[in-house]
């Protein structure tokens, strides 16, 4: 009897060196789908594959889940493997897949990035001819449910990590960061992370100062950044718009004397500090100028928090909408195995021809 | 015609209304489809709108012994022209810009010059509020007459030169409000989902910069054909006219914000303030300074 079957690992069952075993390449899809086919009985195959799950949507007329679950272990030979996996069937597997495409999986819930990934994982498998009836209309209703869950909850709003936050906040003063100067003080390892994420984020120039200039030299080679010697700092910060601080200093670095100096030279161009040094490397009162925005680690982490604890609320809500969801489709998927039933009995018979039967 | 006239006016209004309510959505759901509907018919209400003014300018300039100047010199036909510009100018800065959600911010303040425009004809004619406008133009055309003076065409050209510079102060206005709410917010360290909605603050300080330095020219070049004109009409250029002074008071406002936003170097807050408080003066000026106006007062429309 033809059903659903899903066979999966993300991160919820196994840590990322399992994953990564399993992770399958675009290019080796097609010859999978093959094989699923070939000793799987497997009919219809979608594979998703990201960095933190892999999962195979199978339509196979299997009785029970070994064939499948022994064809994806051989992907890569390890017998311990087959442990970390989890399977579904029939409605659960429509629910695990509204579940994923809303983002209610991911390791970031409510993330953005799953619904596209869901999206190509179907047509790399349209592509391949691995779809077919089930399985176009399932994936087209996840992506469907995925958008839907993140208009109508606020599941993906507001910042979930304080990287993430500070680039925000860059973005609603500035705009494209990609037109922005940012300027990194000390050279300890926050400092290494924050250059990374501004580096990511394709920041028009990176320097980097440090009180010892062979750190700074040393970091900003690594990373592809500018040093600058900690006597300039006055000088950076006429050019630069997001300065992150987060040296191991025990006095305050900027002032606000040296601040208001170097904002005249800006001719009121804003200036955004991020002061993730604790103790403190600003100067509390340069939040007090004009066009200076000034958030220490207590501010991030405090609406950081304040929005993880709003998702909270609205993940409840977009839970049951991808359940009612879900439940929505048993009726289709119930007539799909009718319909598999029935043309099994009446032979090449298509679903519309036993429905009119049916009727008549 | 009158009736076509009334009838496009009515339409526009409800046009107006319509992209104001998508773009009000807009701002909540952020779906792009609510923005984009939102400006088609704002496009379309604008050329309806236009058609309804070109059409009165028209049957204005047709009349035996009248000419074109006496069309904006009551309530009705200049609300109605400044609130056609209003849109024009936010058109276009969301042409150049796409800051869709500030359509938000600015579309209510035509949608609420239209709405007076409307209860005035209301009060003039207590019909059904759309049919009415018909009654008030034909009321309009019927008490419309001129002071025997010369007539120019800088005379003519300087209402609508003035009202362009009103239109571009109304949009920095609106943009100026989002603006500081969005600036009040991250400065305090409590950005809420609005201050993440709203366009990065730095660009919308250029475009109320860059929507100020459009305008002053058009407001000066105003001043200038008005107070000429007024030299040759009344013999002097300096009549101590109540609109004059609020006029010449907006000037010195907007002018300011030029020299100390593009000479000094400030940004941000101080200049927000700067163009608030000049929009704040134009509806001083626009409302209050008339009934002291000795030259601008307006036709009320009401008969003898």
């Amino acid at each position: 009897m033809k059903r659903l079957r899903l066979l999966g690992v993300s991160h919820r069952t196994a840590p990322v060196e399992w994953r990564e075993r399993l992770a399958v390449p675009d290019d080796r899809l097609p010859a999978l789908v093959e094989r699923l086919r070939a000793r799987a009985a497997v009919e219809e195959a979608v594979v998703l594959s990201t960095c933190n799950r892999v999962e195979v949507y199978a339509v196979t007329e299997a009785e029970d889940v070994a064939p499948l679950r022994d064809e994806v272990a051989q992907w890569h030979n390890d017998p311990r493997l087959t442990e970390t996996f989890y399977f579904h069937e029939d409605e659960a597997a429509v629910r695990h897949l509204f579940h994923v495409a809303a983002g209610l999986d991911s390791l970031v819930i409510g993330e953005a990035e799953i619904l596209g990934q869901v999206k190509r994982a179907y047509d790399l498998a349209k592509q391949a001819g691995a779809t077919g009836k089930l399985t176009n209309v399932l994936f087209q209703r996840a992506i469907h449910v995925g958008k839907a869950v993140r208009t109508q909850t606020k599941i993906s709003e507001g910042p979930t990590s304080v990287p993430s936050l500070a680039v925000s906040l860059a973005e609603r003063i500035f705009g494209e960061l990609s037109a922005c100067r940012a300027l990194v003080v000390g050279a300890g390892a926050m400092a290494e992370l924050a250059l990374r994420a501004l580096k990511s984020q394709k920041v028009a120039e990176l320097v980097v100062a440090n009180r010892t200039a062979e750190k700074a030299a040393a970091l900003a080679q690594a990373i592809g950044a500018r040093p600058a010697p900690f006597t300039d700092l006055n000088k950076e910060l006429v050019h630069a718009d997001i300065v992150l601080c987060s040296t191991g200093s025990p006095d305050f670095i900027f002032r606000p004397e040296q601040v208001a100096a170097a904002l005249h030279e800006r001719r009121g161009r804003s200036l955004f500090f991020i002061d993730i040094a604790v103790p403190r490397d600003v100067d509390p009162a340069v939040d007090a100028l004009d066009n200076v925005y000034l958030y220490n680690v207590d501010d991030l982490e405090g609406l950081v928090a304040e929005s993880l604890g709003r998702r909270e609320t609205e993940i409840q809500r977009a839970g049951g909408l991808a359940d009612a969801k879900a439940g929505e489709f048993a009726p289709w998927y119930d007539s799909w195995r009718a319909g598999a039933r029935a043309a099994l009995r009446h032979g090449d018979r298509d679903l519309a021809g036993t429905k009119m039967e049916a009727h008549g | 015609m009158q009736k076509l006239e009334a009838l496009l006016f009515d339409f526009a209004f409800i046009g107006y209304l319509a992209a104001m309510i998508l773009y009000l959505v807009y701002v909540r759901s952020r779906d792009d489809r609510h923005s984009g509907r939102g400006h088609t018919i704002l496009w379309g209400s604008a050329v309806i709108h236009a058609l309804s003014l070109g059409i009165g300018l028209w049957v204005e300039a047709h009349r035996p012994g009248h000419v074109a100047f006496g069309f904006w010199s009551n309530w009705f036909e200049s609300l109605s022209l400044f609130s056609l510009l209003i849109v024009a100018v936010f058109l276009a800065v969301q042409r150049r810009a796409r800051l869709a959600i500030l359509g938000a911010f600015v579309l209510p303040w035509a949608v609420i010059l239209m709405g007076v425009g409307l209860t005035q004809a209301f009060l003039a004619s207590p019909r059904c509020p759309f049919a009415s406008v018909e009654d008030l133009l034909n009321i309009l055309n019927a008490t419309r007459r001129l002071p025997d003076l010369p007539v120019t065409f800088g005379a003519f050209v300087h209402v609508p030169l003035i009202f362009f510079s009103y239109a571009a102060f109304a949009n920095a206005f609106g943009i100026g409000l989002a603006f500081v709410i969005g600036e009040r917010q991250i400065k305090s360290k409590h950005p809420t989902t609005l201050s993440y909605r709203l366009p990065p603050l730095e660009e919308m300080d250029r475009v109320i910069a860059r929507l100020v330095a459009a305008a002053f020219p058009a407001l000066t070049l105003g001043l200038v054909l008005g107070l000429r004109w007024a030299r040759l009409a009344y013999g002097t250029t300096w009549a101590w006219d109540a609109k004059v002074l609020w006029s010449v008071a907006i000037w010195a406002v907007y002018g300011f914000y030029l020299a100390v936003r593009y000479g000094l170097g400030w940004r941000g807050r101080r200049t927000a303030y700067l163009s608030l408080a000049g929009f704040g003066l134009v509806l001083v000026s626009y409302t209050v300074a008339n009934f002291f106006s000795k030259f601008h007062i307006f036709v009320t429309g009401k008969v003898g």
